[in-house]
C-alpha cells in the first residue's frame, strides 16, 4: 500500500520536526511561570488602553506560551488586577509572539520569510485591535465567568451579585502538581493554593524543580497528544484527499484562505509546532491561506474555545471568535488578491 | 459552566436590548459590520495578483561544477507543463525537471561548460487552474542571467621573469598574472577556492640551493587587487620542517605534514586552523589526502592505505584498512570512488577503482609507474597518468595520458610523451579538457631554478591542453592537443 507508506513518512517527518520544539516551548514556558513575579509586571503596564493592548501582545516575549498554555494565565492577569486591553491583548498574541513560535515558524519556513514577518505582524496587529475594542469596557465583569469575576479586585460600579456557578465542562489547562498523583489545576477557586504553590517568593529553587519536572511532563502529555491527532488529520488529509481536490481548494485565493482558517480552528494543534503542519500545506496551498491558518488557529480554535468559556461568557467570547476571523480574512485576503 | 440555551442567546442580547447594552456590545457589533463590508468589498473587487517568477536561485550568480540544480520558485502553483513548454536557457544546457509544489528545479546532465554566460527566460506559461478562478492566467514574463566561472589555469613559470613563480592565465577574460613574488621559488600549490586564494609551499630565491625541506607555507590570493596584501606566510618551519599539505577544495580543512627539528618524534599531521594549530592524533609518513567531504584522511603506509577519521582520538582504529594498495591518488568528485595504485610482485603497477562499497576494479596495468589519475565529473572516465620502461633506451621512460572508459572497460591512449619519466594531470572542472606539460631536462649550467622530483634542472616545459568533450564519441585522431604556454605543474581552477 504505497498510500499507508508515504503516509507514515509524513506523519513521522511532522512528529520528528516538531518534537524538539513542542518540548523546548513547555521548558521554557514552564520556567518562567514558576520564576517570574507577574504581580510586579502587571504593576508596570501602561494605562493607555491602546498602548495597554500594545504591550499585553507584546507580553508573550516573556511568556513564550502556546495557546493551550495562555489562557490560565490571561485569567491569572484578570484576576490579578491587569486591565482589559493588557489580558486580550496577551491572550490572543502571546501564543504566537513569542522567541519560539517564531523561530519555529523560521525553521519551518526559511526560504519564505514573509512568512514568518507576516504571522507575527498581523498576530500583533489583530491582538492589539481586539484588545483595544475591549478596552471600551470599563468595567469587564458582566463579561466574565462569575466566579472570575468574585475573584477580581472591586471596581466602582460593578456587579458581583452573580453567584459563582461551578465549572466542570472542561478540564484541560495548567496545573501544577504539588504531589505526585496530586494535581492541582490552576483555576480560580483554588487560586490561593495554586499561587502559593507557583509564588516565586515561597518556595526555594530546590523546591521548584519538581514542579518544574511534573508540570513539563503534564504539559507534554497533554500537547503531545493534540500534536499526534493534528499530524495524524494532516497525513490523512494529504493522503487520502485526492490531489486535484485539493489542489482545487488550495490554490483559489479565496477558498485556500477560508479553508485553512477552519482547519486552523478546528485542529488545535499546539501554535509551537503549527509551522510544521502548516508546511506540508505549503506546496499546494496560497500564502494567505497558509497565514490564515497560522494567525487564526493560535488565537482562536476548538481547544482554547473552551478554555476561553471557562474565563469568558459567551457573548464574549463570540466577540472574540468574530473579530479575529474576520480580521484574519481581511488581511490574508489582501495578501491573495492584491500582493501574492 | 454548562452552555444552556440562555448561553446561547446571549451573543445577541446586545443587538435586542441596544438601549442597555455595554459599551462593549456596540463597538463589537460595529466592528464586525464593518469588517463584513471590508471582506465582501475586497472579495468582490477580484484578484489583481499576476503568477511570476519570485526567485530563481542562480540569478547573477558565478557557478561552477559543484553547482548542479538550479531552482526557480513562483508565487502560486503552477501548470507544470506549460512551464517546462517555455522555459529556454540559452546556450542550452541539458538537464531534467523536477517539481514539488510551487518550485521547480532543473538539474543538469552534465556539469556547466566553464566561461560562459547564460540566459533563462520564461514566459507565456500559465498557472495552474485556481479552484474559483474561471481561467488560467499568464505569468508576468520572466528573465535571469548567470554565468559559468572562467576557464583559467594556475601553473609554475618556466620562462624569463615567471621561472619558479606562480602564475595565472584566464582563457575567458584573457589575462595572464605573476602571483608570487620575485623572492620565492614555489614548490607546491594547491587552490582553496572558497577562500579564493592558492597555497604554496616554497624556499627563500637567495638560498637556491636549500632542499625542499626547508620550504614553508603561504597563501596569495587567486584575484590580487591593488589593496590586497600580495602573499602572506602561513607556516613557517622554524620548529618543524614542513613535508607536505592538503587543502579541501572548500578550503574548510587545511592538514600539514610535519617534522620536528629537535625532538626524536615520528612525522605528525596537524590541522592548520585560524587559532593554534591542532596536531592530529594519527601519525603519517607517507602520502595523505583528505576525503572530499572533510571528514576522513587517507594515508598512504608502507603496507597499505588506510582510512582515518580526521576527528578521532588516539585510540580510534582506521575506518578501513586496504593492505593490498600502495597508494591513494584521487577521489571521485562526488566521494563514491577512490583512484588507488598498486605495487605488484612482477615489478608491474596496477591502477585500481575501489568503490565506497568496497567494490574494486582493476582498470590498468602497466610496466612503469602509476604518477596520477583522475575521474571525470560523470565518474564514466577514469584519465591515467602512467610511464612505462622504454626498452630502446638505457634506463628511460615514457609518459603517457590514458582513458579508460568505465561502463565499457575500454582503454584508449590518448597522449604518448618519450624519454619523460614524471609530470602532472590536471582534468577540467567540466571534463571539458585534460592539461599536462613536456619538459626538458638539462645537465647543463642553467638559469632556471625549477626542479623535477629527483633534483634534475628543468630549463624548460611546454604546457598543453588535450580537449576531451567526448571521449566515447569523436576518435583520438580529429582532437589535437594544443599547445598553450610555457610552464609546468598546470593546474585547472575548480
Amino acid at each position: 500500500m504505497p498510500q499507508f507508506g508515504s503516509g507514515l513518512t509524513l506523519f513521522l517527518s511532522l512528529m520528528v520536526e516538531a518534537m524538539p520544539f513542542l518540548i523546548f516551548g513547555v521548558l521554557v514556558s514552564g520556567i518562567l511561570l514558576l520564576f517570574i513575579d507577574e504581580q510586579r509586571l502587571i504593576a508596570k503596564f501602561p494605562k493607555n488602553p491602546l498602548l495597554g493592548a500594545l504591550s499585553g501582545s507584546l507580553f508573550g516575549f516573556l511568556f513564550p506560551v502556546c495557546e493551550c498554555g495562555n489562557v490560565p494565565v490571561a485569567r491569572r492577569l484578570l484576576i490579578q488586577g491587569a486591565s482589559a486591553p493588557v489580558a486580550i491583548g496577551f491572550l490572543l498574541a502571546a501564543p504566537t509572539i513569542n522567541p519560539v513560535v517564531i523561530w519555529a515558524t523560521w525553521s519551518a519556513f526559511p526560504d519564505q520569510p514573509e512568512i514568518v514577518v507576516l504571522r507575527v505582524v498581523f498576530s500583533f496587529a489583530i491582538a492589539t485591535i481586539v484588545g483595544w475594542v475591549f478596552s471600551w469596557q470599563a468595567d469587564l465583569k458582566p463579561f466574565l465567568q462569575p466566579n472570575i469575576a468574585a475573584l477580581m479586585p472591586p471596581s466602582p460600579g460593578s456587579s458581583t451579585a452573580e453567584s459563582p456557578e461551578p465549572t466542570g465542562l472542561l478540564k484541560s489547562g495548567t496545573y501544577f502538581l504539588d504531589q505526585p498523583g496530586n494535581p492541582v489545576a490552576l483555576e480560580a477557586a483554588n487560586l490561593d493554593a495554586v499561587l502559593a504553590i507557583a509564588s516565586p517568593q515561597r518556595k526555594s529553587l530546590w523546591d521548584k524543580l519538581p514542579l518544574l519536572l511534573e508540570n513539563t511532563i503534564q504539559e507534554l502529555r497533554e500537547m503531545g497528544g493534540v500534536l499526534v491527532l493534528g499530524s495524524l488529520l494532516a497525513t490523512i488529509i494529504q493522503v487520502s484527499v485526492p490531489r486535484n481536490i485539493i489542489l482545487a481548494i488550495g490554490q483559489g485565493p479565496v477558498t485556500s484562505v477560508f479553508a485553512m482558517v477552519i482547519l486552523g480552528g478546528v485542529i488545535s494543534i499546539c501554535s509551537t509546532v503549527d509551522a510544521f503542519f502548516a508546511l506540508s500545506f505549503a506546496s499546494t496551498f496560497t500564502s494567505g491561506a497558509l497565514l490564515a491558518f497560522l494567525v487564526f488557529g493560535p488565537m482562536f480554535d476548538l481547544k482554547s474555545m473552551g478554555l476561553l468559556l471557562m474565563v469568558f461568557k459567551p457573548r464574549a467570547v463570540f466577540y472574540i471568535f468574530a473579530i479575529v476571523f474576520q480580521l484574519t480574512l481581511v488581511f490574508t485576503l489582501i495578501i491573495n488578491l492584491w500582493i501574492s | 459552566m454548562t452552555l444552556g440555551k440562555d448561553n446561547l442567546k446571549q451573543p445577541w442580547i446586545g443587538v435586542n436590548r441596544w438601549s442597555h447594552s455595554h459599551p462593549l456590545d456596540r463597538i463589537a457589533i460595529a466592528m464586525i459590520m464593518v469588517l463584513s463590508l471590508l471582506i465582501g468589498g475586497i472579495i468582490w473587487s477580484g484578484d489583481h495578483t499576476f503568477p511570476k517568477v519570485r526567485e530563481f536561485s542562480w540569478q547573477d550568480q558565478q557557478i561552477g561544477v559543484e553547482d548542479t540544480a538550479f531552482i526557480l520558485t513562483f508565487n502560486r502553483a503552477m501548470d507544470w507543463q506549460s512551464v517546462t513548454d517555455h522555459l529556454k536557457i540559452q546556450p542550452p544546457i541539458p538537464g531534467k525537471f523536477s517539481w514539488s509544489g510551487r518550485r521547480l528545479a532543473y538539474t543538469l546532465n552534465q556539469p556547466v561548460p566553464y566561461g560562459q554566460s547564460f540566459q533563462v527566460t520564461l514566459d507565456q506559461a500559465t498557472a495552474a487552474t485556481r479552484g474559483d478562478a474561471e481561467e488560467s492566467v499568464k505569468m508576468q514574463p520572466f528573465t535571469g542571467q548567470f554565468r559559468s566561472r572562467d576557464r583559467a589555469l594556475v601553473f609554475l613559470g618556466i620562462d624569463g621573469e615567471e621561472n619558479g613563480r606562480l602564475v595565472t592565465h584566464n582563457f575567458t577574460q584573457n589575462t595572464h598574472q605573476i602571483l608570487t613574488p620575485d623572492t620565492l621559488i614555489v614548490l607546491d600549490f594547491k587552490v582553496d577556492l572558497k577562500g579564493d586564494r592558492i597555497l604554496f609551499t616554497a624556499i627563500d630565491r637567495a638560498h637556491a640551493d636549500q632542499d625542499v625541506f626547508e620550504q614553508k607555507l603561504y597563501v596569495v590570493p587567486l584575484t590580487p587587487t591593488a589593496t590586497s596584501p600580495s602573499h602572506q606566510l602561513l607556516l613557517d618551519n622554524q620548529d618543524y620542517q614542513l613535508l607536505d599539505f592538503d587543502v579541501t577544495p572548500n578550503g574548510e580543512v587545511l592538514i600539514v605534514q610535519q617534522f620536528s627539528r629537535q625532538a626524536n618524534e615520528p612525522v605528525s599531521l596537524w590541522e592548520l586552523t585560524d587559532s593554534a594549530p591542532r596536531r592530529l592524533q594519527h601519525n603519517a609518513d607517507g602520502q595523505f589526502l583528505i576525503t572530499p567531504d572533510g571528514q576522513t584522511l587517507v594515508i598512504s603506509q608502507n603496507q597499505g592505505v588506510a582510512m582515518v577519521p580526521l576527528y578521532g582520538d588516539a585510540n580510534s582504529k582506521p575506518v578501513d584498512f586496504w593492505p593490498k594498495f600502495d597508494q591513494i591518488l584521487s577521489f571521485a568528485r562526488n566521494g563514491s570512488a577512490a583512484l588507488m595504485a598498486q605495487n605488484n610482485p612482477d615489478s608491474t603497477r596496477s591502477l585500481y577503482l575501489l568503490s565506497n562499497q568496497g567494490q574494486e576494479q582493476e582498470l590498468l596495468k602497466v610496466g612503469g609507474y602509476v604518477l596520477d589519475a583522475e575521474m571525470n565529473p560523470s565518474t564514466q572516465t577514469v584519465y591515467c597518468l602512467y610511464t612505462t620502461f622504454n626498452r630502446s633506451q638505457t634506463a628511460s621512460f615514457d609518459l603517457h595520458i590514458s582513458a579508460i572508459h568505465l561502463d565499457t572497460g575500454k582503454k584508449q591512449r590518448l597522449i604518448t610523451i618519450p624519454k619523460q619519466s614524471s609530470g602532472t594531470l590536471s582534468l577540467a572542472p567540466d571534463g571539458s579538457a585534460l592539461l599536462y606539460e613536456e619538459v626538458t631536462i638539462t645537465d647543463n649550467p642553467s638559469q632556471s631554478v625549477v626542479r623535477d622530483s629527483v633534483g634534475q634542472t628543468i630549463s624548460a616545459s611546454q604546457v598543453w591542453l588535450y580537449p576531451l568533450q567526448d571521449t566515447n564519441t569523436i576518435s583520438s585522431k580529429q582532437k589535437k592537443p594544443q599547445k598553450l604556454l610555457a610552464g609546468i605543474q598546470p593546474l585547472w581552477l575548480p
